[in-house]
């Protein structure tokens, strides 16, 4: 295989990284408004990460009780422990009905109430229960439904293509470079506008729920870029991963009214928090999880406590939560209707990412200057929607919402722009990192750098930090890094070159892993996911302000200028409790 | 964790190199617990970095990673390998469909067929303000269909789509069944004239392979049946 | 890309029916033949009881129907695997042809039968 010159020259007015909810989203938003849009996507549309989400996705619909898109608010800005900008989730709160009812317009089958509405469920830190659902399949059926609207209205799908290079140049996004992974070659595509759309970064951890595909791509290719990522330090725990293995069972278990339980069987949620229990928010119950198996009192001292459902009966189980019944019996042979489930804290969700402004346009800075014509949605975008914890369900009602936000920007943005030239070279960076992998002269493997990333990063950067961890993964990032430019491929073929796609994809987590690192080194307080053992307090005075993070030359650059945007005389910050 | 001793069979091919597939055997240690999956990324980072497949999720809803061990076919995320107990593992891509590389198969057609069937909700009537309301009753008739993964291990294991690949396949007529039995569609004419066609449902010999080979054990023939006497009592 | 698949013949509906109401005629004719041959009289059958039995016209009619019905299904059934394994198009009227001959010849054979021993 050698370095080559572009098989094809596509151009597009938009182009869209990513087929999981937030893209589809903005993808159908252009079709139906007759915009031309490629949708590049490493995976099948179907294959995205998005139809991993089981539980639901918060609407305040006040369908089975009295709710409000106030209260939503509330919820969702105590949840993000205040770290969360106000006038997106006001936004948000707002655009989430209007989601809803759309979604359910265009065929997806939600679970219904005995008067044929829509069904909600309880939800950790929702005060009313908000969650719309499908059985536990939620995230599965509006992935397909939004994919097949996208077919409806002749979406154009570049099926298996890995973005390689963003074409940025005077801070004005032209489009980007990337691989056919079936047949090999490099593709060029020139655009008005690009959407970020790739996911989150939970692959940066050994036990994590995230497929193989949230390998943070846009991240890296951002900070490549010399452009800042935001709040990198909050990576949230969910409580309920299996045993060992890191998949997702459904916070919907506990929804419907699981328990989690210690060696001794006791509840001990009603030691952290009384009044909530199991249904308090992720990063409280993962902490309340890991405490008591640090102190010996996991399931026997070993890693891990119990999911018990035992108590909701067979029927029901079988009827709201198949697929977590399915889970447990298939991978661990537990048939959670007979026998509690051994589950332990697992790196889920990515609060962190590109920044962006209330439009989902990226910023270049913490001033709120943007890039021309580069967008970002989704768990790969930091809005700031989620702020240092994200509430369940808030994660697939934001990808939807911010998607269909970000469709409607960049529509605008489409028409009365004309086409930037691409740079002289587009290729050369793509190039470089394809030949580096197939023609170096090292003799690193990707996937041992891969391993000890992950499991150094879930030992040191887990649910409890502390500077001494913090620093030790600094050094061993740094060495990581220094042996990732010695790492070669077996495979030199063109021809779905799976080899080439894991080695590219190391390459991102090893860039954005040192800016979380430092991210949440420079962080000296405990804020909703981040939490620090030396700094247990949060600290509103020094800490209620964004992260904004560049890679250098010399290291990470970080800038705290920007504030967090807070109604001091409707939400001002107080207390968490649950 | 007990580590165990296993060999097993891939069936390899890369087009560039090879003009047919052929089979490649492989020893190693792994876990006993380990799933087909865990064995094939054993191989391919530590022993043969050439080996390409299709994975994502691990947990059985992304569909990627389909595949035909020893005759059935499987998901290899959710297949624990102690499930071919005593028997060597034989590894093959879907059959059915053509192959790319090694275990990854070409599902374009399959993917075309789906758009086939028109799988989107058709609407003659007005849009409410709200919801549609759609009785719990209404909304358990689609209930198990919506599971469908479209991972292609039913459309793959049937025997007419391997004598006819023009046949649509299970897969899409499910969709095709969620859709004209979700009360809130309009449009299952539209759709019943697609699929009433001699490539169409009546390639179906109710044979019950895609049953079998259904990982979220859809009962697919049952649905196509049901579809069978709605278009008879339709056209006739 | 796009492909379509059709083969636009709407004659499926109506061969699938009848498929199933021949199969559910031959089950009882099969099950009346069955008895009147094999059970009556201790299964004990003579050559002159079924001369006897074929004088009668309603016996000859539902003989007729039960050839009609087996000779189709046995047929459309060889069709069907015929499209699913042959392709083109010439081939198929080859096929076609023979098939539709061998069912008449069959059919011709049957009724000769029929006829000629009743007349007897």
């Amino acid at each position: 295989m050698k370095v080559e010159e572009a098989k094809y020259y596509h151009q597009v007015d938009t182009v869209v990284v990513g087929a999981g909810l937030a893209g589809l989203r903005a993808a159908l938003e252009l079709a139906r408004n007759n915009q031309a849009v490629g949708v590049i996507t490493k995976v099948y549309p179907t294959r995205s990460h998005s139809g991993g989400a089981q539980g639901g996705i918060a609407a305040s619909l006040a369908n089975v009780a009295e709710d409000s898109p106030e209260l939503h608010m509330f919820d969702t800005v105590k949840g993000s422990d205040y770290l969360g900008d106000q006038d997106v989730i006001e936004l948000f709160v707002n655009e989430a009905i209007k989601t809803i009812y759309e979604f359910e317009h265009m065929g997806v089958p939600f679970s219904r109430t005995e008067d044929g509405k829509i069904n909600q469920r309880p939800f950790g830190g929702h005060s009313s229960p908000r969650a719309c659902f499908s059985a536990d399949i939620t995230g599965h059926v509006l992935l397909h439904t939004l994919y097949e609207q996208c077919l409806k209205y002749n979406v154009h799908f570049f099926n298996e293509y890995q973005v390689f290079s963003l074409l940025i140049k005077d801070d004005i996004s032209r489009g980007v470079v990337a691989w056919d992974i079936r047949n090999g070659g490099l593709h060029i595509f020139h655009s008005k506008t690009v959407l970020l759309a790739t996911g989150g970064y939970g692959r940066a951890f050994k036990i994590t729920s995230n497929s193989f595909a949230n390998s943070g791509d846009s991240l890296g290719l951002i900070l490549e870029n010399k452009l800042p990522l935001e709040d990198m330090e909050f990576v949230q725990f969910h409580p309920t991963g299996l045993y060992k293995h890191g998949i997702l069972l459904s916070e919907a278990a506990r929804g419907e009214g699981a328990y989690i339980t210690n060696d001794k069987g006791e509840r001990f949620m009603k030691n952290y928090a009384p009044e909530k229990m199991e249904l308090a928010p992720r990063d409280v119950v993962s902490r309340a999880e890991q405490t008591e198996i640090n102190n010996g009192r996991g399931i026997n001292g070993q890693e891990y406590v119990y999911l018990d459902l035992r108590h909701l009966g067979a029927k029901k189980i079988m009827e709201r939560l198949p697929q977590v019944q399915e889970l447990a019996l298939k991978y661990i042979k537990t048939d959670c209707t007979l026998e509690p489930v051994p589950i332990q804290p697992t790196a889920h969700y990515s609060m962190g990412g590109v920044p962006a402004n209330i439009k989902t346009e990226v910023l270049k800075n913490g001033n709120g200057d943007i890039i021309k014509g580069l967008y970002t949605a989704g768990e790969a975008s930091c809005l700031s929607l989620h702020g240092a914890n994200r509430l369940g369900t808030n994660s697939l009602q934001g990808a939807a919402t911010f998607g269909r936000i970000a469709g409607k920007s960049m529509s605008e943005f489409v028409k009365s722009n004309a086409y930037e030239s691409l740079p002289s070279n587009p290729l050369e960076v793509a190039n470089g990192k394809i030949s580096s992998l197939v023609e170096g002269s090292g003799k690193e493997k990707h996937a041992s750098l891969r391993e000890e990333l992950q499991k150094n990063m879930t030992k040191f950067l887990g649910v409890f930090r502390n500077e001494k961890d913090m620093l030790t993964m600094k050094q061993k990032i740094k060495e990581l890094q220094d042996r990732y430019k010695k790492v070669i491929i077996d495979d030199k073929g063109k021809i779905y070159n799976l080899d080439l796609i894991e080695a590219f994809e190391l390459g991102n987590l090893l860039v954005f892993s040192e800016v979380l690192i430092e991210g949440s080194l420079a962080r000296k307080e405990s804020r909703g996911a981040h939490y620090r053992t030396d700094f247990p307090e949060r600290d509103d005075e020094n800490w209620l302000k964004h992260t904004m993070a560049w890679k250098t030359e010399t290291g990470v650059k970080l800038d705290h200028s920007k504030k967090v945007i807070i109604y001091w005389d409707r939400y001002p910050p107080q207390e968490r409790k649950y | 964790m007990a580590k165990q001793k296993i060999k097993l069979k891939i069936l390899r091919y890369t087009p560039e190199k090879q003009k047919k597939p052929y089979w490649s055997t492989y020893q190693l240690e792994v876990d006993q617990d380990s799933t087909v999956l865990d064995v094939l990324n054993e191989i391919h980072w530590n022993i043969d970095g050439s080996l390409s497949y299709r994975r994502s999720c691990r947990s059985a809803i992304c569909g990627s990673c389909a595949l035909k061990v020893n005759g059935q076919n499987i998901l290899a995320c959710e297949t624990p390998i102690h499930k071919f107990k005593g028997k060597k593992l034989k590894i093959e891509p879907l059959p059915g469909f053509p192959i790319i590389k090694d275990l990854v198969v070409d599902m374009d057609n399959f993917f075309e067929k789906l758009r086939q069937i028109k799988p989107f909700l058709i609407l003659k009537k007005p849009l409410p303000d709200k919801e549609f309301t759609q009785s719990p009753e209404q909304f358990s008739e689609i209930r198990e269909s919506i599971l469908c993964i479209l991972c292609g291990a039913c459309t793959s294991s049937c025997p007419s789509l391997w004598s006819n690949k023009d046949y649509l396949g299970p897969a899409s007529l499910l969709k095709a069944y969620r859709f004209i039995f979700d009360s809130r569609d309009d449009g299952a004419m539209e759709r019943i004239d697609m699929i009433n066609d001699r490539n169409g449902i009546w390639r179906c010999h109710t044979i019950f392979n895609c049953m079998e080979a259904c990982p979220k054990n859809i009962n697919i023939t049952e649905y196509i049946s049901k579809l069978k006497v709605k278009i008879v009592e339709n056209s006739i | 890309m796009k492909k379509n698949f059709k083969e636009t013949s709407k004659t499926g509906a109506r061969v699938w029916l009848f498929q199933r109401i021949s199969a559910i005629i031959l089950f009882v004719l099969l099950i009346l033949h069955f008895v009147t041959y094999h059970f009556i009289n201790k299964g004990i059958i003579k050559y002159t009881d079924i001369m006897e039995k074929m004088k009668s016209p309603w016996f000859n009619l539902i003989q007729f129907i039960f050839l009609l019905t087996a000779v189709y299904h046995g047929f459309n059934g060889i069709w069907m695997m015929v499209e699913d394994y042959v392709h083109p198009k010439l081939m198929r009227i080859v096929l076609f042809g023979i098939i539709v001959i061998i069912a008449f010849c069959l059919l011709f054979i049957g009724m000769l039968t029929i006829f000629k021993v009743s007349n007897l």
